[in-house]
This record gives structure tokens, C-alpha cells and sequence, in this order.
């Protein structure tokens, strides 16, 4: 007698088991062949020259001021960018979850549209909207509100607006999904116990909303330490980012290394981000925003 | 003795209030005097009106027409914050990111009561619900009917004029759900506020008001004392809703009797209306008798089922003419010693005083 016939619940089960790792299998062939390979490459590069173990690719962020420089600008740069995201996000945010249903669908229609366009069409879009004579100066200088056109772009303002309109939806998203989950009996229970609009605001809707801007500002702003394409677009050299220093390793001084290294660091950065929020909230809330 | 009360106890009147989404009359003129004291609750099925009568008295809905006094003062375009009503919810709606103490003493920051007040107010706002000393609890540690209970406290701590109830025990079992009825009326009495109580189950209704207003499809059907409503029903949506009644068409013989089956049922009350009239035969007061002939307000028929429910046996009957209704008779020997068997004639008496006959509404 064999032993499938003794139980045959147990065959049953290592014959599933041996199923589901097939259907596994593509997606961990995508993710061990694109991602953690090319993690453990790039860590490895991040330590090699010349064909030896070095760490002089590190040493440069404590002797190379450019190197801690552009950290600092591109922190600066995410900090910039996601608390203008959440100031334009969360009442917007706020309105969706209060609205009917219809209109709700349609605020989130408007906030998510752009996000299926290209991010470099948007990238151009704002430069020709930014630009010495484009329609943003124009309109100014015609009204009178200026005597000579603005330097809205090849700077970090530039960069700041365009960057923080592609990534809205990261804030506005986790966001409403927090909001509309807070019972609207709490907030009638505020007031009719007698507070304010305002105080029912502050002490019931805001603190219970915390999760989804946590969620918010963390997705906003490890995005932006990341982001290229806008401050290569739009910065006019004046926005030097990290990205930008990996690029420039590779293109210019074909420095794999270099470029490697700054990738670790940056890396490093963005987990530190994760682990620090996972404080507040649990780290599949952030990117369900539940 | 607890230190709160309601400091100015005021009756509410709704004066003529309508309220239409569209061209859906959800409140179709509403004229309702609450005394001030008074126990009212507001009993309906679901999407008879009630919430919407709740959430314009609460100020989260406005009125389409008509106005709301709270005593003298007439709070129609009030915002909810300066009402002063306590407001119960279904859900409880306690703030999840607050502990009992600060949920409790929510109202008291929110007037901006000086912080000196605060301990004294809190521990006879949580002793009164008997939850002293619960102060510090997370609300997800509650229990059902604790949650209940802080949300009673809060309601109460800043002592309104006026306390609201949206079927408040609707989330509790049975058992609890019973032994805060009556805690409720305790309260009641002690506080000596104004209370409305919204529900949808009528014997809640019956066992805690003063009196009870039903609603049908947004109108004020009958205000009543609960024993006048059981024993006056105004028709026949108010008949069946209120206590187990069968209703039976009936026809009108003179202004004291009504026909049923071939047998003439006398009413001590003079029968309303001359067509379209109903039977309203409540199961308990219906007594299985000996039938004899020239018997008045008796009617025969054959047992079809007889269900054991514990305290009592329902026996269900049909008449000769095709007629259903039931009866109960209590699990006592008495009771068991008058049972019949499925297939059996028996014949059974309903007194002048339960014939019940009320114009069928629909």
C-alpha cells in the first residue's frame, strides 16, 4: 500500500503545494532576476576597483562635499515636495471623502488622470507652461501683475511644481482611503457634544487621518529621493539630486563604483525612511493606506 | 447623589416638519410636543422616517419646511454645537483614538470648561453609568455594553436639555439588551431629562416610554401611551406593528358589532369607518372556551399547528370560512390541559373590551 492511498489528504496538499510555487514562479524569477540580482551586482560593484575590495567609493561622502551636498539638496528637495503635496493634497483629500459618491468619483477621476500620462510629457507640459514666454508668464505680464517675466523654471521651483503635480496622486490616494474610513457618526457625535467645526477637526478628524498622511508623506518623499527626470527636465543644473549624481558617474565618468555606492547609500536612506514610519504605522498599512 | 442633572429641563416641539430628498418625502409634517421630563420614543420600521426626524432634531439634517422649538427657543437653523442636545448613536461613535476619560470629558473641552471641573463631572458621569474607574481604558478593550455606557456619560456630562437615543441597544444581546432598559429608565428618572428614543423594536418602545410615536412612510401615525396604543391602535399599520396581532377583514354590522366568519363579535368600543375594516386579534387574548349555542364573540375553527415556545403554546386556527389566527395559552398545566391536537375543533372567546377593529390603511 502506498502511502498516498494511507492519506490522501497529504498527497493532496504537497501536490497544491508543488502547484502554487508554479504559478509563483514567474514572478520570482522577475523579482530574483531584475531586482535582487542587480541589488547584490550593485553592492558588489559598490566595493570593488580595480579588481580588490575597496571602500573608497564610500570614503568620497565624507571627503567630497559635492557628494553630502546633493543628499542634503535632494532631502531638502523631498521635504519641499511633500509638504506642498500635503497642503494641496489633503483638502482635496478631505472634499472627496465628504462628497456623494458621484462626485467623489470624479474628484479622484481628476486627481488620477494625469497619472496615466507619461511623466516626461507632464515634465515637458510644465516646461513650455513655466518658461520665459509661456502661458503662465504671459498671463501674468499681461494682467500687470509683473513688469518682467519670472524665472519660473531651470530652478528648483521649477522642479518643486512639476514634481510635486506628478506626485499628488501618492498623497492624495492613501489619504482619502484613511478619511473615508472614519465614520461620519464621529464627527456629528463632535459636534452635537458641542465642539466647533474646527475643534471637531482638530481633536477628531485630523488625529484619525494621521495614518493616511503618515502613508502620504512617505511615499511623496522617498519618491522625490528618487526622482530625475523633473529636476534634469526643469532644474537647469541648478537642482544637482542624487539620481542626477548617478547618472552623471555613469555618462561622464563611466565610474560604476562611484555610481553604485551612492545607489547603496540612498538605498539605505529610503529603508531608514520605511523603518522610522513603521513606528507610527505598520509598513503594509503605508502602502495600503488601510 | 450624583452631582448632574439637567439644569433647565425643556420639552421639544416639532411644528409642522416636512423633509423631502428630491421629490421623496422622507418627513411629511411632523407635529410632535414633547413635555419637558417626558419619555418619548419614536417607533417605526426601517425607512419609516425616524433617523431623518433624529438628524433634524440633532441638526445634521435641515428641514424642508416646518421648525423645531427646543422649550422657547426655536433651534430650526441652529448648528448642531450650540443645541445642547446629547446624542446617543447607534454605533456608540466613541473616538477610537481617545481612552474613556478623555472621550467622556470631550463635551467639557469643547465649551471650554475650566479644567477644575473637569475630575468631579467625569467621576459622577462614569459612576452613574457604573463605570468608575474605567477612566483609562482603551475604547477597543470595552466590552458592547460598556461602550454603551460611555457613550451615555459623554452624552450626559455637559448635561443637555435634551438627550437623544438612535436605537442605542440595538448592538447588544438580548439578555444585556434588557437589563439596559431598565437602567435606561433609572437614568431616566434620575436625571429627570428630556429623552427621545428612536427604535424599531416595539416592546422597547412599550417598556421604556411615557408615550410612543409610530411612523409610517414618513408620517406621524399615532402618539400614545404604549397601553392605550396596544389596546387603541388608530388603524391598521399600528395594529400589526405593535404587539403579535393577526388582522382579519371584517365587516360592520352597527356601530357596536362587526362580522368575522359568520359569527358576530361585539366591540365595547363604537367601530370606526364603514368598509375596509380589520380585525385586530391580538394571540394572548383570545381563551379557549366550551362552545355552546347563543354564545357571543366566539369563534370555531381546527387546530393547524400548535408551536412549544417555552413560557407559552401558539396554537395556530383556522376558522371555518378559511379564516387564520392565532392564540397563546401559558405552559402551564391549565394551559397544556386545554391543548388540542392538529385536526381538532376547538372554539375560542375574545372579550367586547380586545375586539379590536381598526380601518385598513396600506
Amino acid at each position: 500500500m502506498s502511502t498516498s492511498s494511507v492519506n490522501p489528504s497529504l498527497a493532496h496538499q504537497r501536490r497544491e503545494r508543488r502547484l502554487v510555487l508554479l504559478l509563483l514562479a514567474p514572478a520570482l524569477a522577475v523579482v530574483g532576476g531584475l531586482l535582487i540580482v542587480p541589488l547584490c551586482w550593485l553592492a558588489w560593484q559598490s566595493v570593488r576597483q580595480d579588481g580588490g575590495f575597496t571602500l573608497a567609493h564610500y570614503a568620497r561622502f565624507l571627503t567630497d562635499d559635492v557628494y553630502w551636498m546633493t543628499f542634503l539638496q535632494t532631502f531638502r528637495m523631498a521635504f519641499i515636495v511633500t509638504a506642498a503635496a500635503l497642503i494641496l493634497g489633503y483638502p482635496v483629500a478631505y472634499v472627496a471623502a465628504g462628497a456623494s459618491r458621484r462626485w467623489s468619483l470624479f474628484i479622484l477621476a481628476m486627481v488620477v488622470l494625469p497619472f496615466w500620462t507619461s511623466v516626461l510629457v507632464r515634465a515637458y507640459a510644465w516646461l513650455i507652461l513655466l518658461q520665459r514666454r509661456g502661458l503662465v508668464n504671459t498671463a501674468l505680464t499681461e494682467l500687470g501683475l509683473v513688469d518682467a517675466p519670472l524665472t519660473l523654471v531651470n530652478n528648483e521651483f521649477g522642479t518643486i511644481v512639476a514634481t510635486v503635480h506628478i506626485l499628488l496622486p501618492f498623497m492624495v490616494l492613501p489619504l482619502y482611503a484613511t478619511m473615508q474610513k472614519i465614520p461620519p457618526e464621529l464627527t456629528m457625535a463632535g459636534s452635537s457634544l458641542g465642539g466647533t467645526p474646527l475643534h471637531v477637526f482638530l481633536r477628531v478628524f485630523l488625529p484619525l487621518s494621521m495614518p493616511g498622511v503618515v502613508a502620504g508623506m512617505v511615499l511623496v518623499f522617498v519618491l522625490t529621493l528618487g526622482f530625475y527626470i523633473t529636476p534634469e527636465l526643469l532644474g537647469g543644473g541648478r537642482t544637482y539630486m542624487v539620481s542626477m549624481l548617478v547618472s552623471r558617474n555613469i555618462e561622464v565618468y563611466n565610474e560604476w563604483g562611484a555610481a553604485s555606492s551612492i545607489s547603496v547609500v540612498l538605498l539605505a536612506c529610503v529603508f531608514f525612511i520605511f523603518r522610522l514610519a513603521s513606528f507610527v504605522i505598520p509598513f503594509e498599512r503605508i502602502m495600503g493606506a488601510r | 447623589m450624583s452631582t448632574i442633572a439637567s439644569r433647565d429641563t425643556v420639552g421639544v416641539s416639532i411644528r409642522g416638519a416636512s423633509k423631502f430628498y428630491g421629490s421623496f418625502r422622507a418627513l411629511d409634517t411632523i407635529n410632535l410636543d414633547v413635555a419637558p421630563g417626558e419619555f418619548v420614543s419614536i417607533l417605526g420600521p426601517s425607512g419609516s422616517g425616524k433617523t431623518t426626524l433624529l438628524g433634524i432634531l440633532g441638526g445634521f439634517v435641515q428641514p424642508t419646511s416646518g421648525s423645531i422649538l427646543l422649550g422657547e427657543r426655536d433651534i430650526t437653523f441652529e448648528p448642531p454645537h450650540t443645541r445642547d442636545i446629547g446624542i446617543v448613536f447607534q454605533n456608540y461613535a466613541l473616538f477610537p483614538h481617545m481612552n474613556v476619560a478623555e472621550n467622556v470629558t470631550f463635551p467639557l473641552r469643547a465649551r471650554r470648561m475650566p479644567k477644575s471641573e473637569w475630575p468631579g463631572r467625569l467621576a459622577s458621569a462614569l459612576d452613574m453609568v457604573e463605570l468608575g474607574g474605567f477612566g483609562e481604558r482603551k475604547i477597543h478593550e470595552l466590552s458592547g455594553g460598556q461602550r454603551q455606557r460611555v457613550a451615555l456619560a459623554r452624552a450626559m456630562i455637559f448635561e443637555p436639555r435634551l438627550i437623544l437615543m438612535d436605537e442605542p441597544l440595538s448592538a447588544l444581546d438580548k439578555q444585556l439588551r434588557e437589563s439596559m432598559q431598565i437602567e435606561l429608565k433609572h437614568l431616566h428618572r434620575k436625571l429627570a431629562a428630556t429623552m427621545i428614543y428612536v427604535t424599531h423594536d416595539q416592546r422597547e418602545a412599550l417598556t421604556m416610554s411615557d408615550r410612543v410615536a409610530v411612523m409610517n412612510k414618513g408620517q406621524l401615525v399615532q402618539v400614545d401611551t404604549p397601553e392605550r396604543l396596544h389596546d387603541h391602535p388608530a388603524d391598521s399599520f399600528v395594529a400589526g406593528f405593535i404587539g403579535e396581532a393577526t388582522l382579519l377583514p371584517v365587516r360592520r354590522v352597527d356601530d357596536r358589532s362587526v362580522e368575522l366568519d359568520g359569527m358576530r363579535l361585539i366591540s365595547a368600543r363604537p367601530v370606526q369607518g364603514d368598509t375596509d375594516l380589520l380585525l385586530a386579534v391580538h394571540s394572548e387574548k383570545l381563551t379557549i372556551v366550551d362552545a355552546a349555542p347563543g354564545m357571543t364573540n366566539v369563534l370555531c375553527g381546527v387546530v393547524t399547528e400548535t408551536l412549544y415556545q417555552g413560557e407559552s403554546i401558539r396554537i395556530f386556527l383556522e376558522l371555518d370560512r378559511g379564516a387564520r389566527l392565532s392564540l397563546r395559552v401559558p405552559s402551564n398545566h391549565q394551559g397544556r390541559s386545554q391543548l388540542k391536537a392538529p385536526g381538532e375543533r376547538i372554539a375560542v372567546a375574545i372579550h367586547p373590551d380586545d375586539t379590536i377593529v381598526v380601518p385598513h390603511v396600506r
